[in-house]
């Protein structure tokens, strides 16, 4: 019979409290490094895809031109007629977007307050649709929509950079209901609030009845027929319909080609891979994460080397009564697990009140799903073992006939 | 667990010409030359020598913490009743001897992190424990060394038992490292220095539980240790308790121990002493038959009135390095001819009128029976027989006679040899006082003289 274990690695570890605290707070500072880093290039890409995550559908036809939101590619309203007819297919609504033409005007009561008049994000959709999901507006403000010159304005605008003396205004002035304006020109009243957030390509979103859009938005650009495109089709199923079933009996009843049929995750990913792709976001932030990885890497290969070289005859000792050296690897990969297991919860704390902070100061979207969660602890172990894995051929080094 | 001893007679360790070389190329250099020992179950052999004659190094290559180069070591696996080479093994197989092994080393080399129990379970984790409770044992042990809840005089004290390194002295320290060594029983304890750190009191503790772990010694001898301080002086001295504790916690025998140590306390009590110089085992003496040897020589008008150092190199010259209650093998005479001879029951050692020449000897019985025959005209007359410790051949040797007497074997019989040239140039130091003797046997040239000095 055997005697239970001897928490060697943990005792090492523990041994002193203050030097732990400070092993574990080196090896936190990578976490928090990695983690907000990571946050941020997350919160950057999810900005973008807010409003495809809020459009309530299953299915969405999109232009293979249109990488990204912001460009004008779009799907002709025959599509939408088309897709009406596949089997499975419960009801196809179009979305109208527009990113450069709509400008509003600054929405100060007293004209020396205004500003310049700045773009503005407009999306036109059915009211009666229901195809957006933005618990904050209630049924009757959709009711109140079908008012042409009536809008839903962006709680989440883009703040005013000064703060101080503009508390609580966004860059469009204040947004209130109630407030009257001009959009594109035309006089326009914000009856309702909503939560989306900017990004990008955009300060800020108003969203309008499909009616409102056609008559303030496009038709001084194509007077003769302003819908006949969408820039979205939205495509809910009927229930119990295999979505990539009718995904590809879609993308069949398309083969002009001018249709590509993208689930919303597929959409999401392809916006979130424009971004990617086309903006050093990834390239700066995954640097930064790898910045964090490598010091983390070196911390705990200090902290994990000194304790070797501390140990040296203890190790040696224990090597010369009998243990072997897949032991002792196995204690400093134990000591390097317990540091990841201590720096992650320490930077995760911290990490996530910087989401906050950076929320709040920013606007950004800084979220901890748990996948990314759970991508910073593997990055955390893996950092870890990896510099364990560095201090084990230390200890494997060690002599014991040095001992005696 | 059943843990057996080596067949009669044969070592538990057994080093045979090992040679050591440090360093490579151009600065290799050789630090251990022909080594050859043997040690014996339930031996304690002190090694001595001066710094850098090889001992820690051949300390290192039996515990199999280096690469054996050149020779070979053997060490007996008690549990698996066979020997373990050394010789061109690989890691896995020298990690696994060296769990037969107690390593006690001169720096205690304890986790500053662990407590004393904690430091010694991680040796007892190295082996499956007889006890569910492993701590009883580890508790026992340090009790015994003095860091239980009694002292040596058997006030209350408190126990050191989950005390930290940082809290413990540097005695304290080092009798940890000796409870974990000494824990999982090894049937080999390696140690170097192992008093140095240690005061008189648990220096002699430590001693002790070693020879009381090689074998079970008489209480009356153990008793003789429990003294008072001042009797004591810088000995030491047990307390009653601890040696109703010694008991229980060697309850096996047959552990042997090699000591590097320069402690005169311990020399005293060793069995076998190995003196190292330059990297050869120089002497290798088992203190018993260098007791005997001496004690017969004594007895011996012959050698009796030359100077004790003479005397010891005399009786140094002889020892074949087995112990006398052990008889000796024949490759083990082999390795130290000219020393000793053996005889069947029934042969002649030496018979009456043989001339003395150059080849005749002066005997010291080590074994057996000899009987001495004299003729009486037609018969012949058994004038005694005698056993270990007695000696013959020297009348002859002293008045240049032929033998006056027939010495045959009774039994299996072992005798050291003096050859004539040794013994002539130690009369010639004690000359006065053999003349004296010579005088009384010409005078009384009787059957008693003859009986004691035939």
């Amino acid at each position: 019979m055997r005697p239970a274990p001897v928490p060697l690695a943990w005792c090492n570890l523990t041994h002193d409290k203050v030097r732990f605290g400070l092993f574990a707070a080196g090896i936190g500072f990578a976490v928090v490094l990695m983690g907000v880093q990571y946050g941020i290039m997350n919160a950057m890409l999810d900005s973008n895809t807010v409003l495809i995550e809020r459009l309530k559908c299953d299915l969405i036809l999109v232009n293979p031109n249109r990488a990204s939101l912001i460009f004008r590619d779009a799907v002709s309203s025959r599509r939408v007629e088309q897709a009406k007819g596949v089997a499975g297919v419960r009801q196809v609504h179009p979305v109208y977007l527009e990113y450069q033409t709509a400008g509003l005007r600054h929405t100060a009561a007293d004209p020396a307050q205004r500003t310049h008049t700045r773009r503005v994000r407009v999306i036109g959709v059915d009211p009666a649709a229901d195809l957006l999901d933005l618990p904050e507006v209630s049924p009757a403000d959709w009711q109140r929509l079908n008012l042409p010159g009536t809008a839903l304005f962006d709680r989440q605008s883009r703040p005013h950079p000064d703060q101080k003396n503009y508390p609580g205004q966004s860059v469009f002035g204040p947004l209130e209901p109630g407030i009257r304006t001009e959009l594109a020109g035309r006089a326009i009243t914000l009856i309702a609030g909503f939560d989306m957030g900017f990004d990008f390509g955009t300060d800020g979103s108003l969203i309008v009845s499909d009616r409102t859009f056609a008559e303030w938005v496009r038709a001084p650009l194509f007077p003769v027929n302003p819908l006949a495109e969408a820039d979205l089709v939205a495509i809910q199923l009927e229930a119990g319909a295999n979505v990539r079933a009718v995904q590809e009996s879609l993308q069949a009843r398309f083969p002009e080609g001018d249709v590509l049929v993208l689930t919303r995750a597929e959409m999401i990913a392809r916006e979130k891979a424009f971004w990617w792709q086309n903006t050093p976001i990834g390239f700066a932030f995954g640097a930064g994460v790898l910045l964090g990885f490598i010091v983390g890497m070196v911390i705990c290969y200090q902290i994990l080397a000194s304790d070797v070289a501390d140990h040296l005859p203890q190790y040696a000792t224990l090597k010369a009564i009998g243990y072997t050296n897949g032991y002792l690897s196995w204690v400093v990969l134990q000591e390097a697990l317990i540091l990841a297991s201590a720096g992650f919860v320490l930077g995760m704390v911290v990490t996530l009140g910087t989401y906050r902070l950076l929320t709040d100061l920013t606007g950004l979207p800084m979220r901890l799903t748990p996948e990314r969660g759970l991508l910073i602890g593997g990055l955390t172990v893996l950092m870890c073992a990896a510099s364990g894995w560095l201090a084990v051929r230390k200890v494997k080094k060690v002599d014991p006939a040095d001992v005696f | 667990m059943s843990s057996k001893l080596p067949p009669p007679g044969e070592p538990v360790l057994r080093v045979r010409g090992v040679n050591h070389y440090f360093g490579t190329g151009e600065t290799r250099t050789q630090v251990l030359f022909d080594n050859t020992l043997e040690v014996m179950p339930g031996e304690m052999v002190i090694m001595s020598g001066p710094s850098g004659s090889g001992k820690t190094t051949i300390l290192t290559l039996i515990g199999g913490l280096r690469t054996l180069q050149e020779g070979e070591i053997e060490v007996w696996d008690a549990d698996r009743g066979d020997y373990r080479r050394l010789r061109g093994v690989g890691e896995d197989e020298r990690v696994s001897i060296r769990r037969l092994i107690g390593f006690i080393f001169q720096r205690h080399n304890l986790f500053d992190a662990l407590t004393a129990l904690q430091n010694i379970r991680m040796a007892q984790r190295l082996k499956p424990q007889a006890t569910p409770d492993p701590d009883v044992c580890a508790r026992e042990m340090l009790t015994y060394l003095l860091m239980g809840e009694t002292d040596l005089d058997g006030r209350k004290q408190k126990s050191r038992f989950d005390y930290k390194p940082a809290a413990l002295s540097g005695g304290q320290r080092q009798r940890v490292a000796i409870a974990r060594a000494l824990v999982n029983r090894p049937k080999l304890v390696l140690a170097d220095e192992p008093t140095a750190a240690l005061d008189a009191n648990s220096g002699l503790a430590v001693v002790t539980l070693l020879q009381e772990l090689a074998r079970a010694r008489p209480e009356a001898e153990l008793r003789e240790r429990v003294r008072t301080a001042v009797q004591a002086g810088e000995n030491g001295r047990l307390a009653e308790w601890q040696i109703a504790l010694l008991k229980t916690i060697a309850s096996e025998h047959g552990t042997t121990s090699l000591i590097v140590t320069h402690d005169a306390r311990i020399m005293n009590l060793a069995d076998r002493i190995v003196h190292m110089e330059r990297g050869r085992i120089e002497s290798n003496v088992v203190v018993a038959e260098r007791l005997f040897v001496r004690e017969g020589l004594r007895q011996s008008p012959a050698f009796a009135a030359i100077l004790p150092e003479e005397q010891e190199k005399l009786a140094d010259s002889l020892l074949i390095g087995v112990h006398p209650n052990d008889p000796v093998r024949p490759d083990q005479l082999a390795a130290r001819p000219g020393r000793l001879e053996v005889y069947k029951p029934g042969e002649r050692i030496i018979r009456e009128g043989d001339p003395v020449n150059d080849h005749s000897k002066f005997y010291l019985i080590r074994r057996g029976t000899v009987e001495v025959l004299r003729e009486t005209g037609t018969a012949t007359q058994k004038l005694t027989e005698m056993g270990p410790g007695r000696y013959f051949g020297e009348v002859a040797l002293l008045l240049n006679q032929p033998r006056n007497a027939t010495v045959r074997a009774l039994t299996p019989v072992e005798v050291y040899t003096i050859d004539r040239a040794t013994f002539d140039r130690y009369r010639s130091v004690s000359k006065p006082f053999i003349d004296r003797v010579l005088q009384n046997f010409r005078v009384f040239e009787t059957p008693r003289a003859v009986e004691g000095q035939a």
